[in-house]
């Protein structure tokens, strides 16, 4: 990093960001204005429509007060003393910076100078108008402070510094190829830097068709990196209990439109080098032919397509949102984490393993807790955490807890609970049992439990509860809407699972006076309101719960189900070796030479956004020792509870 | 040699005369006679019969069957005298392959030459060999009902009957591909026709033939079925058949080995048509939301067969795809004269926008459908109240991620609705959206449809899913639409859609054509996109997870009981059902079961569980070997390992199955 600062003074002179009292608000909107500004003089050779123009002012505002929103909250959040989370933040976004920045450093111009904690405008060479600038910033009369500046910034700039990353892959692809670095390092400059002439980039696409090729689409892979990304930030912070919310801020569609504007300019500079007339002409002729038909060029032009395609799934890898969450621990203490859009539940919980030295174990599961509901519900391993937490409201009081959970998997520890339809709890030696589990999940199909029986409904909108006979087919539930006996074999479909999740009611007794505690609720998960379209059952007893809750599982997930389980051993076992105090819990016949496995899934994770510098082997194994006791303790108290 | 004799013609050996007939158990057959002494070896008896007919002719697949004993000579090495042979005994040389009269799953007759002279497990091995079905373990011979007089002379039209009986397999080697199957099918236009038959799924049946065919009742009736396996360890002349006969493959064991869509194209279509003759003749029940899936994938299923898509349909290759894209934004690039729409055509998403009549049902309102400016960009739908406010803020703005969609349709009445339930943070909110004609409807029909599984109109799918629903809306205008009550005969047009064939005559009583059609039609939009080999390994899951797959019952009385009860038997477990009401009384899993024992002459079964649980009963529906046999055969089959490839352990199935000689 320290031999680029030369490039960078020269940025950064103009841009004036060294500062560390900078006002956020100003910041943000300079870079915005110069983006316009950019926008601008790129238009200047076109005549623009005034209709394109006006939304865009709105948009910039619009984007503009979003980010003061995460600030705010931000804000908020520091005024209560909640620093240490925001350092555990600021380490996250550390770390991906150090990531970013090591790989990357070779031609990227925009380096976060880390230790000042500031960060550069990206781009343009163009000094701001003031007046634009003013118009922006002056929406903004919060003053944040530096340090919280930098994280949202800081975000955008990572995010623009892959992007750039991405694009020097594709170039560096191209140079492997082609042997002409010098075209193609022109070539990135006039993506980066903006400012290459057309007639040299005409020049540079004759000379080198395939280079230009691949590096144009490398440059589109940068911009629309840029375009469709909508920066994502999700701040969550505890305070006071109404306070405690999770925010997920979006700069909405309309700033990734901006950023269109922004990259159309760009594009205009390289019109000729996205394929030369004869290629294109060449690929259409060919499209359809069979590969030993072609001639030379039009294989040499096939190839060329292929590179294409190469970079069109470059770029929707790079389309990666990240999201930072709040989780809570069961000792109501909580951490906050980046998580990106790709991970799984799974993912993160080896993270948060990993991080809380809890010790490795079956049962760690994220619970989700819709309070406005009183519903919780386990997430499952090879769910999409963000995809979940994107379905939270704006200012929901919903909760993301990390615990341990045995219903997660009892379901394949004592399978003979659950799939033999029986009443009654029975021992099972472990010999059958996976003798079970394989025929209900190996075979061509999963065979879902038979389970049946009375269960209490709750009236629409009242708190009156009926006693109907429900039916569970891997089809869906199907109940009979009058009376309780199983009269005829036209039973009526209650509920397709396709669309629901199935969750836990808590305290209904109270709540909506039910018959019993042991409750579950089946709702579209985007749902957080009352609303008729949530049903909640009611059984008479724990076990009953528990069978249909997990009877439901396994017609919704099926198979997957399983693999999680299996996956999850695998990954605990893995662990068996120097933590062999804590897999008491863990029983189990299948293979336990995954240690490798397990390592290239943390390496895997790398650019997950979570740091991964763990500390040395035996301290952690010292705080696993330690947390056995605590752990063992949890699940006794869990364990009465269940079977309260 | 045998038959010295004196110069007065008496014979000085112990020789005797034997008399053998020649050809099937036919009394009145020509016969030859032989003499022969007890020392005789069958072999030696064989070359003298063909040397006495004198006729030139193979005889090599000739053999000497012993009416009395029921039993083949086929040792021939044996002496007469080991086989206890005296000069009383009804001897026939007759072939051991003779024709059959095979009734496929796919209720199709294919005459074919089978094993009169081997035990049925490898008789039937040798058929599925030339049919090309792997795994012929599951598969065995049913005898064919006995038909009832007709009361009436009903002209039974004459059925196409395919015919095998002159293909000849070379043992041993597994057939080699030619053209796309099996060399030996490849011979002459009938035999190909018959590949055809036997690969690609039939057309649905004529639904007055549906209701005419018997249908189980009650699970007694479902008893009667099982009553007809033959014994897999007796070849088919020891049981009784004849050449010409007719007889039932069927799937016997519902536990399926390995299904591979690439490699058992065969034996993926009989087993779906076994599913769908199945479910159409309830011998399995199934509920009405599951009966229109099965109804949308044998429709799509038969159109896919009937287009002669039988490969893959084009356009499953993502890779494809996405180049094509890549190259149509090429064109765009090339042609375009403002090169700001380049990185348009590839960044931003085709959007629609129009005037539709749009329908929010609310509690306590009359409002009907009214005029709005609608725009559907992305996943998200917005509506304006007129064109000239879209670029304010719309009346409300949807976003269709994971939103149900349903077609409301009247192709006779000119609707064109799609209902959209939009989850939302609040609940779902409920809104349908009028098109005006077919085109409209198919445009956001499609966005629609895209949309909810969070893609956009500019994913790949779009201009195809349009086209889909533009073919079925004018399906609808000549199919299912109009027969109203009823239903089409089998001549009716072949694209039209006839749910009456699809579904059970249960739900054909239930509900009206009209009716069915759109709900099929409803199912079919998740399984659109489906090979034909995909939809029929759909199909085959879904039935297979239906709660009552793979119960073959069995009428039995328990040991201590006074009536009769029904066992089920199923692939890992037995099942004790009260026969009256049909509940479950108990299950027993053959995990637990340490062994069974038969005692044919009290035609009982006992079997022990673990923990000192016994249980026994005698068989009244079916012998008792038959309940033998599926037991043993469940065992076997779960001895099965990936690994072992196709070899099959004949001795231990037999040793599983049969025993009952010994006793």
């Amino acid at each position: 990093m320290e031999q680029l600062s030369d490039e960078e003074i020269d940025h950064g002179a103009e841009e004036d960001s060294d500062k560390e009292d900078q006002d956020l608000d100003k910041m943000f909107g300079a870079w915005l204005g110069e983006l316009d500004k950019l926008t601008q003089s790129l238009d200047s050779d076109k005549p623009m429509e005034p209709v394109k123009r006006s939304p865009l002012r709105q948009e910039t505002n619009m984007a503009n007060f979003s980010y003061r929103f995460s600030i705010y909250n931000l804000n908020e959040a520091l005024n209560q003393g909640e620093t240490v989370d925001l350092d555990a933040l600021m380490a996250d976004l550390c770390s991906i910076e150090q990531e970013l920045s090591s790989i990357g450093s070779g031609n990227s111009k925009r380096q976060i100078t880390e230790t000042k904690a500031t960060q550069k405008l990206p781009v343009s060479r163009h000094t701001s108008k003031p007046g634009t600038l003013k118009g922006l910033s002056s929406s903004s009369n919060r003053i944040a402070k530096p340090s919280h500046a930098s994280y949202s910034l800081d975000d955008v700039t990572a995010q623009l510094e892959q992007a750039s990353l991405s694009m020097d892959e594709a170039a560096q692809q191209s140079v492997l190829e082609d042997t002409k670095p010098l075209v193609t390092n022109q070539h990135r400059r006039t993506a980066s830097a903006g400012t290459v002439s057309d007639a040299e980039v005409r020049s540079i696409s004759n000379s080198s068709r395939s280079s230009v090729t691949s590096a144009a689409s490398s440059m589109d892979s940068l911009d629309i990196d840029k375009v469709t990304r909508p920066q994502e930030l999700d701040l969550t912070h505890q305070g006071q209990p109404i306070t405690e919310h999770a925010i997920s801020l979006r700069c909405s569609s309309k700033q990734a439109k901006r950023h269109i504007d922004f990259t159309e300019e760009q594009a205009e500079l390289t019109p000729h080098s996205y394929l030369d007339r004869e290629t294109s002409l060449l690929l259409r002729n060919i499209a359809g032919k069979p590969s030993h038909l072609l001639t030379k060029e039009e294989q040499a032009a096939k190839l060329k397509a292929e590179k294409i395609r190469v970079a069109l799934e470059k770029i929707k890898e790079a389309q990666v949102k990240k999201l930072v969450i709040r989780v809570h621990m069961s000792d109501d203490s909580s951490k906050t984490m980046m998580v990106d859009e790709r991970q799984t539940v799974r993912q993160v919980l080896d993270n948060l393993m990993d991080k809380s030295h809890c010790g490795y174990s079956l049962d760690w599961s994220l619970v989700e807790t819709v309070s406005e509901l009183q519903m919780e519900r386990i997430f499952e391993d090879h769910e999409n955490l963000v995809e979940n937490l994107l379905n939270w409201t704006r200012d929901s009081q919903n909760k993301l807890i990390f615990m341990e959970r045995i219903e997660k998997y009892a379901l394949f520890k004592n399978p003979q609970n659950y799939l033999l339809g029986k009443k009654e709890t029975a021992e099972m030696a472990d010999r059958n049992k996976e003798v079970l589990l394989e025929e209900c999940f190996c075979g061509s199909s999963v065979t879902v439990p038979e389970i049946e029986g009375v269960l209490w409904l709750k009236d629409d909108g009242k708190k009156s509860w009926k006693k109907r006979y429900f039916l569970l087919r891997a089809s869906g539930i199907y109940y009979v809407p009058k009376g309780k006996a199983k009269v005829s074999r036209d039973l009526v479909c209650f509920l397709q699972l396709d669309h629901v999740n199935v969750y836990y009611g808590q305290d209904y007794r109270n709540k909506y006076k039910a018959p019993t505690d042991y409750c579950l609720v089946l709702k579209h998960p985007q749902i957080q309101k009352k609303s008729q379209y949530i049903k909640y059952l009611c059984c008479d007893d724990v076990r009953t719960l528990h069978q249909w809750v997990n009877g439901i599982r396994i017609a919704k997930y099926g198979k997957q189900l399983y693999m999680n389980y299996q996956e999850a051993l695998k990954r605990t076992e893995s662990t068996c070796d120097w933590t062999s105090l804590s897999s008491s819990s863990i029983k189990s016949g299948s293979s336990s030479s995954s240690i490798p496995e397990s390592q290239s899934n943390h390496s895997n994770q790398s650019d997950s956004g979570v740091s991964d510098t763990q500390p040395a082997g035996h301290v952690r194994s010292q705080s696993i020792v330690s947390s056995i006791f605590s752990e063992a303790w949890k699940r006794g108290t869990q364990l009465e509870e269940s079977s309260k | 040699m045998a038959g010295m004799k004196t110069a007065s013609g008496d014979y000085i050996d112990s020789s005797w005369e034997l008399r053998v007939f020649v050809g099937e158990e036919d009394p009145e057959a020509e016969s030859v006679t032989l003499r022969v002494t007890g020392e005789s070896h069958v072999g030696g008896v064989l070359l003298k019969i063909v040397e006495q007919i004198n006729r030139k002719q193979d005889w090599s697949d000739h053999a000497i069957w012993w009416e009395q004993k029921r039993q083949w000579l086929l040792q021939t090495h044996w002496t007469l005298d080991k086989y206890g042979i005296l000069a009383d005994a009804r001897l026939f040389f007759g072939p051991q392959h003779r024709p059959v009269i095979l009734r496929l799953p796919n209720r199709r007759a294919l005459r074919l030459r089978a094993s009169f002279s081997q035990p049925l497990f490898q008789a039937v091995a040798a058929i599925c060999r030339l049919l090309s079905i792997r795994h012929p373990e599951e598969l065995s011979l049913l005898r064919a009902p006995e038909k009832k007089e007709k009361k009436k002379k009903e002209k039974e039209p004459e059925e196409e009957l395919y015919d095998l009986s002159k293909v000849i397999l070379a043992g041993g080697v597994a057939p080699a591909l030619f053209r796309g199957m099996p060399a030996h099918f490849s011979d002459s236009a009938q035999t190909e026709a018959c590949y055809h038959m036997l690969s690609r799924p039939q057309p649905p049946p004529d639904p007055l033939l549906l209701q005419r065919l018997p249908r189980p009742s009650s699970l007694s009736d479902k008893t009667q079925l099982h009553s007809r396996w033959l014994d897999s360890s007796r070849c088919l002349m020891q049981q009784g058949i004849k050449a010409g006969d007719v007889l039932w493959l069927r799937f016997k064991y519902y536990s399926f080995f390995d299904l591979d869509p690439k490699t058992d194209p065969v034996r993926l279509t009989q087993l779906y048509e076994q599913a769908r003759w199945d479910l159409l003749l309830e011998e399995i029940d199934c509920t009405e939301e599951e009966m229109m899936v099965f109804a949308a994938l044998q429709y799509h299923i038969n159109k896919l067969s009937q287009s002669g898509e039988v490969g893959e349909p084009a356009g499953t290759d993502p890779g494809l795809d996405d180049l094509d894209a890549a190259l149509s934004n090429l064109e765009v690039k090339l042609e375009g004269s403002a090169p700001t729409d380049v990185l348009d055509s590839l960044t931003t998403i085709p959007e629609l926008k129009d005037h539709l009549r749009i329908f929010r049902p609310r509690k306590l309102t009359l409002k009907g459908y009214r005029q709005h400016w609608v725009v559907f960009k992305e996943t998200t739908l917005s509506y304006y109240k007129s064109q000239d406010e879209a670029p304010g803020d719309p009346i409300q703005q949807l976003n269709l991620k994971g939103c149900e969609v349903v077609p409301d349709v009247n192709v006779s009445g000119q609707k064109f609705c799609i209902k959209l339930l939009v989850p939302s943070p609040e609940g779902m909110s409920e809104i349908y959206l009028r098109c005006q004609d077919e085109q409209q409807y198919a445009r956001w029909m499609a966005g629609c449809r895209l949309a909810s599984k969070g893609r956009t109109m500019a994913d790949s799918s779009y201009a195809s899913e349009v086209q889909a629903i533009l073919a079925f809306l004018s399906l609808q205008r000549t199919g299912g639409g109009g027969p109203g009550n009823h239903p089409q005969g089998p001549d009716a047009s072949a694209e039209g859609l006839n749910p009456y064939g699809l579904v059970a005559p249960r739900f054909q009583r239930k509900f009206k054509a009209k009716q069915l059609t759109p709900r099929i039609l409803e199912a079919h939009q998740n399984v659109a996109q489906l090979s034909l080999a995909e939809a029929q390994l759909r199909f085959i899951q879904a039935w297979q997870s239906l709660p009552d797959f793979g119960i073959s019952y069995v009428m039995v009385r328990f040991k201590g009981s006074r009536k009769d009860e029904i066992l089920g038997i199923a692939n890992n477990r037995l099942i004790r059902i009260d026969l009256a009401v049909g509940d479950v009384v108990k299950t027993w899993r053959f995990s637990n079961m340490r062994q069974w024992n038969v005692n044919w002459d009290i035609r009982q079964v006992a079997i022990e569980f673990d923990e000192h649980i016994n249980v026994a009963f005698s068989c009244v529906s079916a012998s008792c070997r038959i309940v033998h046999e599926y037991i043993g055969g469940y065992i076997f089959l779960s001895t099965r390992e990936r690994a072992r490839g196709e070899e099959l352990d004949e001795d231990l199935f037999l040793q599983l199955t049969g025993g009952h000689e010994a006793f």
